[in-house]
């Protein structure tokens, strides 16, 4: 037995939890998340370097909370989107256990907010390589050429809104999107209603998103979303020094400010 | 179906002269939804007004858009006209088409243009109205006055003589404040606790106030006509109800030499005490820290000397939480101490006294029975010299503003001290002298003309000890800054008025803004003085500001004027533009809680059956919201709207901006 | 061919900058009519949404303007409104929509001559932009590349 699966076995064999969210193999040669509610199911918990899947997407959804107690299996942004949705008020200390994935694949079990914090100070990663340099391709683009190239991409959405339903962020009951009076965003896939779209999903996440990527990685169209909001999150950090995901206590920027806040844009 | 009335005013020719105004109401009248526009001289004039009245009724309109001048000036004028035919007056808005276009344009299409794009954005606003309704809310008719100094006294004695009950909460032993400290007051020298005690005295036996004293605020709920106040009634270990108030236990008492707060330090106190004679109420209190029963439990003279056996040593802080509908904050301040100068020999040197200090030495009831002596040796100084502005007015020393009551009473010390050592000498350093009042300046020349006390211009830049005199070094500038030596036998700080130390807290305890210097804010610097920004708070006196005694009582009856006049009506009636939640969708982020100005966002508890907790939503509290709408712009799922500017309201009237009129030709 | 003129509108609060308009009114300054006036409570009140939305109505230029700092009827609304639009010009700038377009200032009820000049010269520089015309080839761009997409 893995080290992953005795801490798992550990948390059914003396009653701490009732359900446990991680990864297993899937008949297609990947992963996917697998539900485990008795520890007789404990030797497919897997982890490897294609577990990315944020499973804290999981943690609002109605049928995993009637659970109860309940454990995840998550690396390091998943621990962020953990205090982020604390700082939210969607999770409390000790709603749930966390088996800790750290850099080097080694499981350990965080039970309280603290730990995860430490953990995550002391597991820093980069944000990919690829991703920083396509930002700073678009960052050195003419204006026109960015409007372009973000026509271009927002232009081969479908409007499955994959992307939303893969984010743990994205937790409202009622999406601007589903917003009929006034209709806010247009519900075809339409330039206009895509721009509409993909400004405001980038707007509600400013200083809030993770990183973690995940929608970018279910875009069926392969749009850089992510790049919004990492770009977004980017100049949140210039303008206020915040950064998500770091403490359960996180202060939202776009909900707070400073009486000395830049406004040299405004006359 | 809308059925929606325009009616476009000349304004004599104020509107008419660049704008047409007929073409304007004949464009109007093809947007869907009109079914009847037209333009007149006069709108507001009666028969402008009979008018729309006739045409509601002719019409069945369910909406009107008066194409006018700016709402700011006659809005409510035309939603009384609509209400008064029994519509809801939220379906009459106002386009501003005088100060906002024929008063700002030349006579033109383009004008004309501008006129009925903006009748059409308005238009598409009243089409989206919903009937709001003003909203009631009870008042509890008791106000609760923080701070039983002068200004907490004026405000409680104004409000308690309108038929309403106080509350008059004061932290130390006794109300009175720094007014029962002083000797006498400028500019007409009468002996100021002889014009306090008798107000303190009405206080305690007015019917209407309850006096609570050695108590503090700990904590406020609630919001205007509905404040919810806990109360920390500090252990004074004497039952106040046995206590007749002899001041047998205070002779009794072995320990003696506690330096006296009520004279700023300059005499001695036991450790069970009333700060002074005509303390209200006239009960003592037990000094914990220094009583010898609470440091080795031995003693307990005061108890065996208690006829009343009022003495308890057992007694405990209690919580006493109380409903009130308005709150007055009139805490006052406090000053800086001789310590905070490090030029003026930071506090070590016994006769460099501040100015409170040596308004006890002028009293009759000080230490020294009202003779002039100093503290080291208490020998008759023959010379004194006294620094205005110390630390006020000093950016190097964080404090940049004017402490505004220095001037008047330095000059009012300097005087006193002539007139009980008329051989002794006055020197005033000064900066300038601001004597702006009622007979202040007549005051200060009295000092200089008859008392001879002697004002030099300038700053002193050290005092320090030598021989046994005082050398007092500074400048005068009015003489080419011609260096200025003096050796003094006592000098006088008129050191800076500060807010207290736990201003910040109260601050935040109450929901009050303060300024850098903790010192409370008006809601209004000019037109709302009295007024803090949370409703149904106000404040009197030097909390919010340094100010001398007229102006606090001033102030204090402001204060109280206000909370009389919330509490004469049963219901306070509120504008409906106030946010709203849609409880069913909030995700209870409470990301929102923040933004609210007066903390109107509650957390609610959304219970099944069972009362198992299914979620905790946003609820917006009527009686608190301002209807900003910051919360609404910020709500990600569009769980609060704001009534009167709805999400779908100025949805509305955004995607009416450029419809060209054309489509209606 | 006549010169461009820009359709700008204004999203305006209440207290200040609505007042500062009236102002200019009352004291007879002339700017240019271009502008359609959008009455908030407060600038807090002005979501982001509704500039994307008066784009696409056909607005080539946006003034948002409210109570300078300190004055906001409300204390605060300013300073939050403050933040979110510094965010969602970054935004805009990124996506490639020129933020240029969109002109913040606070105005009090007091310059009604600020009100004027802002007005005027929030039209020039948008003349000088020209037609906003990223909105506008949207609506030509009709059918999306998912056509494409599946074909290859
Ligand atoms: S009202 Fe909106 S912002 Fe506030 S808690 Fe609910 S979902 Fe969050
Ligand atoms: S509208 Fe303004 S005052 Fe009212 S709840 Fe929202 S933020 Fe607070
Ligand atoms: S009221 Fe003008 S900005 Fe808030």
């Amino acid at each position: 037995m893995t080290e992953l699966q005795n801490i798992a076995k550990k948390l059914f064999d003396d009653g701490s939890i009732n359900l446990l969210i991680g990864y297993s193999n899937n008949e297609n040669g990947g992963t996917s998340a697998i539900f485990i509610d008795n520890s007789a199911d404990i030797d497919k918990l897997i982890y490897n370097e294609n577990c990315h899947q944020n499973l804290m997407v999981y943690f609002q959804k109605p049928e995993v909370k009637k659970f109860g107690k309940l454990a995840f299996v998550v690396s390091l942004p998943g621990l962020k989107s953990v205090l982020e949705i604390a700082s939210e008020n969607q999770i409390k200390d000790g709603d749930a256990y966390f088996i800790a994935i750290d850099k080097d694949g080694n499981p350990s079990l965080l039970q309280d907010f603290h730990q995860i914090e430490d953990f995550i100070t002391n597991n820093q990663t980069k944000p990919p390589m690829g991703l920083l340099k396509l930002m700073e391709k678009i960052n050195n683009m003419t204006r026109e050429e960015r409007w372009q190239y973000w026509t271009d991409e927002f232009s081969k959405c479908i409007k499955c809104y994959a992307c939303r339903s893969v984010c743990p962020l994205c937790y409202c009951t009622q999406c601007i999107t589903d917003i009929n009076i006034p209709q806010w965003i247009s519900t075809e896939s339409s330039p206009i209603g895509n721009l509409d779209w993909h400004i405001a999903r980038a707007m509600h996440l400013a200083g809030r998103c993770i990183g973690c990527g995940e929608c970018m990685k279910a875009c069926p169209v392969d749009i850089p979303l992510a790049l919004l909001t990492a770009n977004l999150n980017k100049s949140i950090a210039i303008h206020f020094g915040d950064e998500p995901g770091m403490k359960a206590d996180y202060k939202y920027p776009l909900s707070h400010y400073k009486l000395e806040d830049k406004e040299n844009f405004i006359r | 179906m809308a059925r929606i009335g325009v009616f476009i005013c000349h304004c004599g020719e104020n509107i008419a002269s660049t704008v047409d105004c007929g073409k304007v109401a004949e464009i109007s009248s093809k947007i869907p939804g009109v079914v009847f526009s037209t333009d007149y001289k006069y709108m507001c004039s009666d028969p402008g007004q009979t008018l729309i009245k006739d045409a509601i009724k002719k019409y069945k309109l369910t909406g009107v858009v008066v194409g006018a001048c700016s709402p700011r000036m006659h809005e409510p004028t035309f939603r009384k006209v609509v209400a008064s035919e029994g519509i809801n007056p939220f379906f009459c808005e106002m386009a501003n088409i005088r100060e906002h276009c024929s008063w700002v344009h030349p006579k033109g299409e383009e004008t004309t243009q501008k006129a009925a794009d903006t009748i059409r954005i308005l238009v598409e606003k009243v089409r989206n109205n919903e009937p709001l309704y003003p909203i009631k809310v009870p008042v509890t008719k008791r106000a609760l006055v923080i701070g039983g100094g002068i200004a907490g006294i004026q405000a409680s004695l104004d409000i308690a003589n309108a038929g309403n009950e106080v509350i008059l909460i004061e932290k130390e032993p006794s109300i009175g404040g720094h007014m029962a400290q002083l000797s006498e007051t400028f500019p007409t020298l009468d002996c100021s606790q002889c014009i306090l005690t008798p107000r303190m005295v009405e206080v305690a036996q007015h019917p209407n106030i309850t006096l609570m004293s050695y108590s503090e605020v700990e904590s406020l709920e609630g919001f205007i006509g509905n404040f919810k106040a806990t109360i920390r009634k500090k252990a004074r270990f004497i039952n106040e109800e046995l206590c007749n108030g002899c001041g047998d236990c205070t002779l009794k008492c072995p320990i003696k030499k506690i330096p006296d707060e009520f004279n700023a330090e300059m005499g001695k106190r036991p450790a069970i005490y009333v700060p002074f004679p005509q303390a209200v109420p006239n009960k003592p209190v037990i000094d914990k820290d220094n009583c010898t029963h609470f440091k080795n439990g031995k003693c307990q003279f005061c108890k065996t000397n208690c006829s009343a056996g009022a003495i308890d040593f057992d007694q405990q802080d209690q919580l006493i939480t109380v409903d009130v509908g308005a709150i007055v904050v009139a805490t006052g301040f406090t000053i800086k101490g001789t310590d905070f100068f490090p030029e003026y020999g930071y506090g070590k040197y016994k006769d460099v006294v501040t100015g409170l200090q040596f308004e006890r030495l002028l009293s009759s009831s000080g230490p020294t029975l009202g003779e002039v002596r100093r503290p080291s040796d208490g020998k008759v100084p023959k010379k004194v010299v006294f620094i205005a502005c110390a630390g006020s007015r000093d950016p190097a020393k964080g404090i940049e503003y004017c402490s505004k009551i220095c001037c008047m009473y330095t000059a009012k010390h300097a005087m006193l001290y002539k007139h009980k050592v008329p051989d002794g000498e006055a020197d005033i350093f000064y900066m300038d002298i601001r004597a702006g009042g009622k007979n202040y300046e007549e005051f200060v020349r009295r000092a200089v003309e008859e008392d001879d006390v002697n004002y030099i211009r300038g700053r002193v830049s050290k005092v320090y000890e030598k021989n046994g005199k005082l050398i007092v070094r500074g400048v005068d500038t009015l003489l080419n800054s011609t260096p200025v030596e003096i050796e003094a036998d006592m000098v006088v700080l008129a050191t800076a008025s500060v807010a207290h130390s736990d201003a910040e807290s109260l601050a935040q305890k109450l929901h009050i803004s303060y300024d850098s210097y903790n010192f409370f804010s008006e809601a209004h610097p000019k037109l709302r003085p009295v007024e803090t920004n949370t409703a149904g708070i106000t404040l009197a006196g030097a909390c919010q500001a340094p100010k001398d005694i007229p102006e606090s009582v001033a102030q204090a009856s402001a204060a109280a004027s206000k909370t009389i006049a919330l509490f004469s009506q049963d219901l306070l009636t509120r504008e409906p533009i106030i946010a709203v939640s849609n409880k069913s969708t909030c995700v209870g982020c409470f990301l929102c809680q923040s933004v609210c100005p007066y903390l109107a966002i509650e957390r609610e508890e959304i219970k099944d059956r069972n009362g198992n907790i299914i979620k905790t939503v946003a609820s917006i509290n009527s009686g608190l919201c301002q209807g900003c709408g910051t919360c609404v712009a910020f709500c990600r799922s569009k769980s609060i709207d704001l009534q009167g500017y709805t999400n779908n309201q100025v949805f509305s009237e955004v995607s009416a901006l450029f419809e060209r009129s054309e489509e209606y030709v | 061919m006549s010169e461009f003129e820009p359709k700008i509108v204004a999203f305006v609060c209440n207290w200040c900058t609505y007042a500062g308009a009236d102002l200019a009114g009352t004291s007879r300054i002339k700017y240019a009519q271009n502008v359609r006036i959008v009455r908030f409570p407060c600038t807090g009140r002005i979501d982001f949404m509704l500039l994307l939305k008066a784009f696409e109505e056909g607005a080539d230029g946006i003034i948002v303007s409210g109570c300078h700092p300190a004055d906001c009827h409300y204390t605060s609304g300013n300073y939050h409104a403050r933040r979110r639009w510094m965010v969602f010009k970054d935004l805009l700038d990124f996506i490639g929509i020129d933020s240029r377009r969109i002109v913040f200032s606070w105005v009090s009820a007091a310059e009604g001559a600020k009100w004027a000049h802002l007005v005027n010269d929030t039209v020039s520089e948008i003349r000088n932009l020209g037609p906003m015309k990223e909105y506008k080839n949207l609506e030509n761009v009709s059918s999306n590349k998912i056509g494409e997409l599946i074909n290859d």
